[in-house]
């Protein structure tokens, strides 16, 4: 089965009108059914995935990847040395093993053996140490390599033999494993080259346009079971409504970021929605340095405030999960014994009152750059606060304007954070210095707690730390969490492989596992 | 009555009435033409005299219909053919002149061409002939036939030139009939002669039967055979000029002739009472009842038939040969006597006045007195409106002086005192364009008085009132806006509210030459009479030398910018001293 | 207005089926505008069922659920008040730079107009957009501000050409003589009798508020982010309009029958306008 590659244009052209056609008259063409979970795969096809976003900046850089179409292509080219599974816990990848040693400061990698780059090489711990210098590099430090570079002692590290490093840490770091488990710290052999790019993943370059589309072939050689497909497309689309309908035309076989409104309209016409637990979360930020949400009990009201089912059906569209105005929900140490937060109108009136501020009058800050759910929940936010005599005035800010200077300044507004553990959040959003500190909160308890955890080499010691960290949060916080966003992404019928996965979307990107359906 | 085939045409119970209904517009219309003769229709505005006149042509303008009447010519009846028999006819066989002929040439085409061009649609002649004709078109207008003259544009001819050229055009395909509805208006007196007497020739020498439609009975004494007067939408009486002139038998037309002034001799002109009526408007019975001062209770309720009066003379009128004989003399009166003692209130010197670069005045020198008439009469161009206004204090770009009462006046309203804008008012032209559209009469008159502290309020309000009776209004009009009033009413209500300044000076600026004779006898008859009661000074300025001998007391003739004569109206009328004045007098119209 | 007055008014607008249809459209339009609120099944911000679906009354739910059809009659008082408002300040601001600039005449109406020329070269909802930009929060006085500003060279313009035909009348002329000042020639005698055009030229100019006012709540820069305003609905519906169309449809469709009827209305007084003065 060979395709001629399509112009994006003839995708988008061909998808707008069949779509439209399909959207008009449900039932008229026969549609594909979901295939049976027993099908077994088959080998061969060209698969084509529509991204979302993506722009003439794209590239295939393996540590700056900035778009979502940038995110995809990394993950078939590079791989890091351990990995997110489905369940947002760490499995090997490239590496065996990666142990600590009693107090965390040196950690030991095991490079699996005989696992290959696509132009034949083996990986060694040349290439290992190689691309954890590039990612660390001061001078150009990649996205992952923040973190490490901050406790990572490189020249310290030893190559103990081919497949064996023993990397020296400057502190104790509880969770390395996690760091080495993003995708952007991929590793990449020494003679890497970018016009060439090479890594271990299941696909090797071929072809790419920014901003339009990058072509992949099969990694014959791949040490976790080869592709089912021949060829891998992923086409850049900066238009939701082009890219359901080159779906739903069979010129892509999945996209990324379906619109949720869509989930149910898709299943009619030949395509499946694929949906994910994650970590990703939009909340309100209080700054709890000025008034009037240095007083903890305003705070405090306005958690109790919110309805956060109403916020994930209305502005989710039931795409989510409950929070509880605590993040990092698939952290080992998560505090889900803490008792679930509900709207408490009383209840929030009372602190207000106590609070002197019974006839409150805020103003919240949105933006339709934070995403799905954002500009929503405000305006959802504004009814509710309402029934407790708040008056919240709404000032949707130009993206510009509100990622702009006076971001991390506003005093009421509202953000968006992807999945993340615990350890790596709090040190980007909840510690004095950390980048993202939108609330301004610095607790010395919370601070000590967790600095005290990164240094714990006991799980469950670790965990019971960073519970009494989380508590100090939820009774205290700038945050106002009232849910984690469902990842809603959509396939083919005709093709099948992709399951569920809380890390990235569109199953981990892991096309290497999607497969043709045997057409009867 | 029978006509010779091929000589003239005859219009037999011709009606025109409004589409959809039965309101007529004319009515009743019996004319004959008879070839190498000129009927001249003479009507004021309303009277129908335009319908009549395109009706010759088969044409009715749009909502208006022919419902009735037929027009016998070369012994068919053109009112029964279709439109594709009437067009050979139309222009060729029965030509048409309109108001303004200008307007009838292509400014982008040269003279000489469209001349040729308009004998190609018509099919005469060969190339060479068609260019000997259109050299022997224009020499019959008096205008050059070289190669020079035919290759100009019209923008390059005069007004007078166009309107000859135009008369050539309408002559050279030798029609049978022609139509003319007022082709000289808007011409100077002397352009004027020049052209009706061409066309007066013309019609002679090709034998064709002219109608001449105006509302200017002079002009038809000049030219006309025949006389066809028409009031609402009915001739009302038809008879030889000379007849016509001397012994009218109908009231209409008796009227008509009281209220026109005359260059030979000084008369107490009178109007007729009220305005014509507009078709739908018209009273039952004689039309004219309402306003004719012999009207008994059967004018009212028949309507009168034509009766004969003598040889080819008839009058719709029940009364004729009742109400006596009429003469020319009878409202003459005596000129203003040149030995006078006169009390100067204006002194104008050395007045120049320029508009931007140019200099249209060049020096004038008059004086008007106390209660008296000083006429500004000159043909348009002279600058005798600029000179008006320069005095009126609309017009700043003078020099010279200009004395009021022993005061130099400013230039510009603005650049007078209050005192002097009171004493001093300015009547215009056009009484359609001096009065604001959007306020009331009571608003329009009493606003001087507010102004200039006379009287506010309930005050003003009765002032008001006397200054309408006083210009022959009811104070029935005093919260009427002005569009529902005619153009005699009009010019009534701006010299109520010159008058209401209590001036002792009124500037006239023409301010009867929009309005139909009748409406003029009775505003030249206001204003003697305000002259006489008042002690008013006025400056009249006019292009009528006629209405100059009945109103004023002193002329001043104006020609390009200057002064050629003035003097007392008696002397200059009788004994014209300039070349100039003699020709004005010479060209001027005149009904005897 | 006597009984008479509206019988002969109500003829004379059978006369003139266009002012007449214009005028209907725009009083009906209005109304629902004003009292929509109260005939609402839902309130403005009540959510009513689940994002873009037919829950709700007739014409479904937005995109948090809220009923549309509620939110359209809840939406157009601020439409209606923010263009009236913005069209009356432009035609005031016009007319007084225009007929300052005819009656003036000379220099001064060259300078005058010659600046009106250069912001007419701006297009209209540019420098309100650039002005939107650069604040936080707009409040619906700027944007009465800046579309009453954006049409006051507009009609700057067509009031000088309207004052000059007047200012050359004799009437004019004649207050002069009198000695009437400036100010009232102006109020007095030219203005009154500018009636119908600008009549005419505000119909117009309400056409493009509700166009511009509309068109800056669909770019994002509505006064309140969470009001029911026909501009921003668009906007914030538009990515449905394959599931629930009428989120998109419904604002569209009155701003569209607004817009219609206000220009037949101003077509109307045009056509009446140079009948009647003709």
């Amino acid at each position: 089965m060979r395709q001629t590659m399509p112009s994006r244009r003839d995708v988008l052209k061909f998808g707008l009108v069949t779509g439209a056609a399909a959207v008009g008259m449900p039932g008229c063409s026969a549609v594909p059914r979901r295939p049976d979970p027993g099908t077994p795969p088959v080998r061969g096809g060209v698969y084509s995935h529509g991204a979302t976003g993506g722009g003439l900046k794209d590239t295939l850089e393996p540590y700056f990847p900035v778009t979502n179409p940038d995110i995809s292509r990394c993950l078939q080219l590079y791989e890091p040395l351990l990995r997110w599974d489905a369940n947002y816990e760490i499995e090997p990848s490239i590496a065996e093993s990666v142990t600590p040693n009693a107090d965390n400061t040196q950690w030991t990698v095991r490079i699996r053996d005989g696992v290959e780059f696509h132009h034949g090489k083996t990986v060694t711990a040349e290439d290992v140490m190689h691309s954890l210098a590039t990612v660390t590099d001061p001078d150009n430090t990649g996205s992952g390599g923040t973190e490490l570079a901050t406790i990572l002692e490189l020249n310290n590290s030893t190559v103990v033999d081919p497949r064996t490093i023993v990397l020296q840490l400057n502190s104790p770091y509880a969770v390395l494993d996690q760091l080495l488990a993003e995708y952007t710290v991929g590793i990449i052999p020494t003679d890497f080259d970018i016009s060439r790019p090479v890594g271990t993943g299941p696909f090797a370059y071929e072809h790419f346009v920014p901003g339009q589309l990058s072509r992949f072939v099969r990694h014959e050689n791949y040490w976790d079971g080869p592709a089912w497909v021949d060829e891998l497309y992923i086409y850049d689309f900066a238009d939701d409504a082009a890219k359901v309908n080159a779906l739903l035309a069979g010129q892509v076989q999945s996209i990324d970021n379906l619109p949720n409104y869509l989930a149910g309209t898709i299943e009619q016409q030949g395509a499946s929605p694929l949906v994910s637990e994650t970590g990703a979360w939009v909340p309100f930020t209080m700054r709890v340095d000025v008034e009037p949400f240095s007083d903890v009990r305003v705070r405090q009201a306005l958690r109790l405030v919110v309805d956060r089912q109403q916020m994930i059906d209305q502005a989710l569209g039931g795409f989510g999960i409950l929070g509880n105005d605590l993040y990092a929900p698939f952290d080992p140490a998560y505090a889900s014994d803490l008792p679930q937060r509900v709207q408490d109108i009383d209840q929030a009136r009372s602190l207000l009152r106590q609070a002197g501020h019974e006839n409150l009058d805020v103003e919240l800050v949105t933006s339709s750059a934070v995403g799905s759910g954002g500009v929503e929940s405000a305006n959802l936010f504004v009814e509710q606060a309402r029934q407790a005599g708040v008056t919240v005035r709404l000032n949707k800010a130009d993206a510009n304007v509100f990622y702009g200077d006076r971001y991390l300044s506003w005093n009421f507004a509202q953000d968006f954070w992807n999945t993340r553990n615990y350890i790596p959040q709090v040190a980007t959003s909840s510690v004095k210095g950390a980048t993202y500190n939108e609330t301004h909160f610095e607790d010395p308890t919370f601070t000590a707690l967790v600095e005290q955890a990164k240094r714990e080499p006991d799980p469950a010691r670790r965990a019971q730390l960073l519970h009494d960290a989380q508590v100090i949060e939820y009774e205290t916080g700038g945050y106002i969490i009232w849910g984690f966003k469902r990842q809603l992404d959509a396939y083919s019928n005709l093709v099948q492989g992709l399951e569920p996965h809380r890390y990235l979307p569109c199953s981990n990107f892991r096309f290497s596992r999607a497969s043709f359906v045997r057409q009867t | 009555m029978t006509t010779v085939a091929g000589a003239g045409c005859t219009l037999t119970d011709l009606r025109v009435a409004l589409t959809g209904s039965d309101v007529d517009v004319v009515d009743e219309i019996d004319i004959e033409l008879r070839p190498g003769e000129v009927v001249g229709l003479v009507g004021e505005s309303g009277s129908g005299k335009t319908t009549a006149g395109t009706a010759l042509l088969g044409y009715a303008r749009h909502g208006a219909v022919i419902e009735r009447g037929s027009l016998v010519f070369e012994g068919q009846d053109v009112l029964a053919m279709s439109w594709e028999q009437v067009r050979p006819i139309r222009g060729m066989k029965i030509a048409y002149v309109p108001q303004d002929p200008g307007a009838a040439l292509n400014p982008a085409i040269r003279i000489g061409r469209q001349i040729v061009e308009l004998l190609e649609l018509h099919g005469i002649g060969t190339a060479e002939e068609r260019l000997a004709g259109a050299r022997a078109g224009l020499r019959e207008v008096g205008l050059p036939d070289d190669d020079e003259f035919l290759a100009r544009y019209p923008h390059q001819l005069s007004g007078g030139q166009v309107q000859r050229v135009a008369l050539a055009m309408a002559f050279l395909p030798r029609p049978k009939v022609l139509v003319l509805d007022e082709p000289t208006t808007g011409l100077d007196v002397t352009t004027q002669g020049m052209v009706l007497r061409t066309m007066a020739e013309l019609c002679r020498s090709y034998q064709v039967a002219a109608l001449y439609v105006t509302h200017d009975l002079a002009v038809v004494a000049n030219i006309a055979d025949r006389v066809a007067v028409m009031y609402a939408g009915r001739i009302i009486e038809l008879g030889p000029r000379e007849v016509m002139f001397s012994q009218p038998a109908h009231p209409y037309t008796r009227a008509l002739l009281d209220a026109i002034p005359h260059l030979a001799r000084a008369r107490a002109l009178t109007g007729i009472p009220g305005s014509t009526p507009g078709p739908g408007r018209r009273p039952s019975g004689c039309r004219f009842h309402d306003r004719c001062e012999y009207v008994q209770d059967r004018c009212r309720e028949t309507e009168p038939r034509d009766v004969r009066v003598g040889q080819d003379h008839t009058a719709k009128c029940v009364r004729v040969g009742e109400i006596g004989s009429w003469d020319i003399n009878r409202g003459n009166v005596a000129d203003t006597d040149p030995h006078k003692e006169r009390d100067i209130i204006l002194t104008v010197e050395d007045l120049h006045v320029s508009y931007g670069r140019t200099e249209v005045v060049h020096g004038v020198d008059f004086d008007v007195a106390r209660a008296e008439v000083v006429a500004l009469v000159g043909e348009s161009g002279s600058g005798k409106t600029t000179i008006s206004r320069c005095i009126g204090g609309l017009h700043g770009e003078w020099t010279g002086a200009v004395t009021f009462d022993g005061r130099a006046l400013g230039k510009g309203a603005r650049a007078r005192s209050v005192e002097e804008r009171k004493r001093i008012q300015y009547i215009f032209q056009n009484p359609y364009l001096s009065l604001n559209p959007r306020l009331t009469i009571a608003q329009i008159v009493a606003r001087p008085m507010e102004l200039f502290g006379i009287a506010r309020g309930r005050a003003a309000r009765d002032k008001v009132v006397e200054l309408l009776e006083a210009v022959a209004l009811g104070p029935t009009v005093l919260d009427l806006r002005t569009d529902r009033l005619s153009g005699g009413e009009r010019q009534r209500v701006a010299i109520a509210r010159a008058l209401a300044a209590e001036p002792d000076l009124l500037v006239c600026d023409e301010i009867t030459s929009a309005l139909d004779v009748s409406v003029q006898g009775s505003i030249v008859a206001l204003l003697e009479d305000l002259r006489k009661t008042r002690g008013i000074s006025m400056l009249f300025v006019t292009h009528n030398l006629a209405l100059v001998r009945s109103i004023a007391a002193r002329v001043q003739v104006l020609s390009a910018g200057e002064l050629v004569e003035s003097g007392f109206v008696v002397e200059v009328l009788d004994s014209p001293r300039h070349e100039y004045t003699r020709q004005l007098i010479g060209n001027s119209p005149t009904v005897a | 207005m006597s009984l008479m007055g509206v019988a002969s008014t109500t003829r004379r607008l059978g006369r003139q089926p266009r002012l007449a249809t214009g005028l209907v459209i725009t009083l009906v339009i209005a109304v629902i505008a004003i009292v929509g609120p109260w005939l609402a099944p839902y309130g403005e911000n009540e959510i009513v069922g689940k994002p873009f679906t037919l829950e709700g009354s007739w014409l479904g739910t937005d995109y948090l659920g809220q009923d549309v059809w509620s939110r359209v009659l809840a939406g157009g008082g601020s439409i209606l008040l923010t263009s009236v408002s913005a069209t009356a300040l432009g035609m005031v601001v016009g007319i007084v730079i225009g007929v300052v600039a005819a009656y003036a005449g000379g220099w001064l109406d060259e300078a005058i107009m010659r600046l009106n020329d250069v912001a007419l070269a701006f297009p209209q909802i540019l420098l309100a957009l650039l002005v939107l930009t650069a604040v936080d929060q707009p409040a619906a006085w700027m944007i009465v501000l800046l579309v009453g500003f954006s049409h006051a060279p507009r009609v700057a313009r067509v009031a000088r050409g309207v004052a000059l035909g007047i200012v050359s009348r004799d009437f004019v002329h004649s207050a002069e003589a009198l000695g009437e000042s400036r100010l009232r020639v102006v109020v007095a005698e030219v203005l009154p009798n500018m009636n119908a055009p600008l009549l005419a030229e505000a119909g117009l100019r309400l056409t493009y508020s509700i166009g511009m006012v509309a068109g800056i709540g669909f770019l994002g820069f509505a006064t309140d982010p969470g009001a029911a305003d026909w501009g921003q609905m668009i906007n914030e519906n538009r990515l449905a309009l394959l599931v629930q169309p009428w989120g998109v449809l419904a604002p569209v469709i009155v701003i569209g029958i607004f817009t219609v009827g206000t220009n037949l209305m101003a077509d109307g007084i045009a056509q009446l306008a140079g009948r009647g003065t003709g």
